[in-house]
């Protein structure tokens, strides 16, 4: 008896300190809780939280940190370090109000600047069509650190940057017909570029593509002081902090960004501590990595990955995206190339409602290359283009065979194509269909790298490949015109060239749309490059990260920036994977 | 009495008689068949990816780069025995062409592997001293890379192509393997009868092809076929990781990598049965391999039947009616 009542008498020593200790507990723990509760929602949208890390994959190491040197898509960690004058609004795409999809990685519209909004300049005007006016936000400045040390951006830095663009031979701008011929400072904050000719992409290469950066950093080490990764600075959300060349890209907050969450006006971006680019170049590594949660988000997935991903990982969303084909230039500055016939026999040999149906099983566009139809008025469907156009996108081999035979090929001829070993399957297809009309290909399967050299250095023997998406005649037009960086099919056609420039200098979008369609028509019909159809894409992403809804770019290639504004869910993110 | 001694002395004479010796390949052959049956199963299968290699443009019913309209990734079916890729190539038919490659790479770079062996290793071992030192210091040098970081190295720089293949991995393990030849080179220019070739002025290169290579043959045949399976199975890696034989090419090693891996949960057969291959044929060669080397391994050699000698529990040799035959008694091991 005594035992027992010492035992509830313990027992009820323990209950009472145990409520003293509840009694004790901070109460801004449990106000934390009561005032910001998992998924609480402001206007419908849930509250961003900081921290965390966005983990991110890329295939290909960046191939240069200046874009002066190299270019825009292939200085990709510019997009997370560096601003630009412009950008597409994030606050319209899928995030937000949905007014633009955010799908493609050039946007334009024919009134070029529908879309946009004023990122390092907070507006803008053109007096006139050769008169550009942007007024520079104050308050702005480079990432802290030597030379810069944080001093505050002025119109003296953007239009430096613009200019070392245009000017720095080698650089993918330096060809340009049309360059600023002035540039004008009335005050610090204020920029006015003057040209000699109005010319349609001015807007977006001066004010969408080139990057802001500091004249101490490229003055360094003769001019390439930029060139090296330990010097990348900007004005830009996150700050480069190490880069393990085949192996990773690691960036860090920026303390001191300028720009806020256009849904919550009070929240600095970015919200996320750091963000990760991992350099995976095997697609299916990727995948794994995807499915295994070790990275955040995937674009560019094809009709078969997205299936198989989405049954092992449900808890995926995903959005369609605009897909890339397969796309041949041919040495046209040499034959057989040269011939035009032989360039449609090519063309007809392809069946391309074969590869729509059975290659990508429905999943893609029969034309998406140069124009594809998210360009609206400037494409033409199928259905509607002229017999000629229509002759050489149908399969004929025998039609193909006769023009072969007419441009004096009878027995056909041997040729070399290079390609991407992701793209060899594709291409061993179309090589079979050409080897019934007798023109033998022979596969050069080449490393990423070294295609990329063989683009720029137009250095390829007859053909080689290039898995891409068009866009707005503005953009992707020039693709054609001599000596400019993307001819590599080395298309030299006065004709063209003159109508081309004619096209860039029409002010008026509409008849500027028109000729865009005529010209598209007139490089179908002389295929000047092999076009085949262009496969659906997805982009997936993982559940945790928020206020991000499959975004692609906000501009021309600005493949990282919309995750400027998206946040991890770091409890999802631990319920989910076990680790935060 | 004198009878009984006449007749001791035939049995005498027929037990110390040398038995009939047939040519080293069909004694070879017999004793696989005999003693080896898991090596005799590894030989028939060899012998049957040989054949369809050779005979590939007769077996397979399609071309391996042949598209098939509208049959595209489809299973196995009476059309297409082991189904279609996602191009509609019949994976039959590549597999089939796959062993062709296979087969050339494995003869191939075997051939090239075992000629740098024997050469480097015949004249590290024969010429000795302080080229002997040297050349081992470089063999041991080689050897300290791991080979797949070897053959990535130069198959970046080379570029991708059958060719390549076969010459980086032949010249890659033809190195390392100098040293089995090498060893048994040594043990046989201890040999009397070398010494007496050089004391009666030999020339070296008589000395060499007349005495000592073909006593390494037994170690040589060795290396070669162990070497082939290796070769097939060190194409198919560096295919997979995609610096060997490119696309379209069907290689068993690509039809794993590259869309086989992409298509896995949706279309299985794409990697199954070129794996199913690969897995088969190396396994052979491997079971092949490990009977040829217990049957030609010189220490276990006189311990395996051969002279007539056989083991503890077999029965010994009989007579026509059935009688052991006297005196064999001792010989029985």
């Amino acid at each position: 008896m005594k035992k027992a009542n010492t035992r509830w008498s313990n027992l009820s020593l323990l209950m009472a300190l145990a409520l003293v200790l509840m009694y004790w507990t901070p109460i801004s723990q449990a106000a934390d809780k009561q005032t910001k509760p998992m998924g609480a929602k402001q206007g419908g949208r849930e509250v961003p939280k900081y921290g965390g890390i966005i983990t991110v994959v890329r295939s290909d190491e960046p191939r240069d940190f200046d874009e002066a040197y190299s270019n825009t898509w292939t200085c990709y960690t510019l997009s997370l370090t560096n601003d630009n004058l412009v950008l597409e609004d994030w606050s319209k795409g899928p995030s937000g109000t949905n007014e633009y999809p955010l799908l493609t990685k050039s946007h334009l519209y024919p009134s070029l600047t529908e879309g946009l909004k004023g990122h390092l300049c907070e507006s803008w005007e053109f007096p006139d069509p050769v008169t550009h006016v942007y007024h520079i936000r104050k308050g702005i400045r480079f990432h802290n650190k030597p030379p810069v040390n944080g001093r505050e951006m002025t119109a003296e830095d953007v239009g430096y940057s613009v200019k070392r663009v245009f000017d720095m031979p080698g650089g993918w701008l330096y060809a340009s017909a049309v360059k600023p011929k002035s540039y004008e400072y009335p005050d610090k904050y204020t920029l006015v570029l003057k040209f000699d000719e109005f010319e349609a992409y001015m807007i977006m290469r001066t004010a969408g593509i080139t990057y802001t950066v500091p004249r101490e950093v490229v003055e360094m080490n003769n001019g390439e002081g930029l060139r090296n990764w330990r010097n990348a600075c900007g004005t830009g959300p996150f700050v480069l902090r190490d880069y393990v060349p085949g192996n990773a890209i690691y960036f860090e907050r920026n303390p001191d960004y300028w720009e806020k969450d256009p849904f919550f006006p009070e929240n600095q971006l970015p919200y996320v501590d750091q963000l990760k680019i991992l350099l995976i170049p095997d697609l299916s590594t990727q995948i794994a990595a995807l499915r295994s949660g070790k990275i955040d988000r995937l674009t560019h997935i094809t009709w078969e990955q997205r299936e198989s991903l989405l049954t092992t990982n449900r808890e995926l969303k995903e959005t369609p995206t605009l897909g890339n084909g397969l796309y041949f230039g041919m040495r046209i500055d040499a034959p057989p190339f040269d011939n035009v016939k032989v360039r449609r026999a090519l063309s007809m040999a392809i069946d391309r409602d074969l590869i729509l149906r059975d290659f990508y099983h429905g999943f893609a566009d029969l034309i998406a290359y140069p124009i594809p139809p998210e360009s609206g008025a400037q494409h033409t469907p199928f259905e509607e283009l002229p017999d000629s156009v229509k002759e050489v996108l149908s399969y004929n081999p025998e039609k193909a065979r006769q023009l072969l035979s007419e441009a004096g090929y009878p027995k056909g001829f041997k040729m070399e194509v290079n390609c991407l070993v992701g793209e060899a399957d594709l291409v061993a297809l179309c090589a079979s269909m050409w080897q019934m009309i007798g023109v033998e290909a022979n596969i050069k399967v080449r490393e990423v790298a070294v295609r990329t050299s063989l683009y720029y250095g137009k250095s390829y023997k007859d053909m080689l490949t290039l898995t891409s998406r068009g866009g707005f005649g503005e953009a992707f037009l020039e693709h054609y015109e001599t000596g400019t960086t993307h001819n590599f099919s080395m298309v030299s056609d006065p004709w063209y060239d003159k109508r081309h420039r004619e096209m860039m200098r029409t002010v008026d979008p509409d008849a500027r749309s028109k000729l865009c369609k005529e010209l598209n028509l007139y490089i179908l019909d002389n295929v000047y490059r092999l076009i085949t159809p262009a496969g659906h894409q997805w982009s997936l992403w993982q559940p945790w990260l928020k206020q991000y809804n499959g975004e692609i770019s906000l501009g021309y290639c600005h493949w990282f920036k919309p995750l400027v504004y998206s946040w991890v869910d770091e409890d999802l993110k631990k319920s989910v994977t076990g680790k935060r | 009495m004198i009878q009984k001694e006449e007749s001791m002395g035939r049995v005498h004479e027929e037990a110390l008689a040398e038995p009939k010796r047939r040519s080293l390949l069909i004694e070879v052959l017999v004793r696989l068949v005999k003693e080896k049956p898991l090596g005799t199963v590894g030989g028939a299968l060899v012998l049957v990816f040989f054949l369809v290699g050779i005979l590939a443009d007769y077996l397979a019913p399609y071309g391996y780069n042949e598209f098939n309209a509208r049959a595209f990734l489809k299973p196995p079916s009476g059309q297409f025995i082991l189904g279609t890729d996602n191009v509609g190539r019949d994976i039959l038919s590549r597999v089939i062409f796959g062993a062709r490659i296979s087969m050339i790479v494995g003869l191939a770079g075997a051939c090239l592997q075992v000629v740098i062996a024997v050469i480097m290793g015949t004249l590290s071992g024969f010429i000795g001293g302080r080229f002997d030192l040297i050349m081992q210091r470089v063999v041991d040098g080689w050897m300290c890379f791991p080979w797949l970081f070897l053959v990535l190295t130069i198959m970046a720089i080379l570029g991708p192509g059958m060719f390549q293949v076969i010459l980086v991995l032949g010249f890659v393990w033809g190195i390392g393997s100098s040293r089995v030849v090498r060893g048994a080179v040594i043990a046989i220019k201890e040999n009397m009868y070398v010494e007496v070739a050089v004391a009666v002025g030999s020339p070296t290169w008589k000395i060499l092809f007349r005495h000592i290579l073909p006593n390494t043959m037994a170690p040589i045949i060795i290396l070669f076929t162990t070497g082939v399976g290796g070769m097939i199975l060190g194409e198919a890696s560096i295919s997979f990781l995609g610096y060997g034989i490119p696309p379209p090419a069907p290689s068993w090693g690509g039809m794993l990598s590259g869309v086989g891996r992409y298509y896995m949960t949706l279309a299985p057969w794409m990697i199954v049965w070129p794996g199913l291959a690969l897995a088969i044929v190396v396994y052979g060669i491997n079971m092949l391999g490990d009977a040829l080397r217990d049957i030609l391994d010189p220490k276990l050699r006189g311990g395996l039947g051969r002279y007539g000698v056989t083991r503890g529990r077999k029965k010994p040799p009989t007579d026509k009616k059935g009688h052991e035959k006297p005196g064999t008694k001792a010989l029985v091991i």
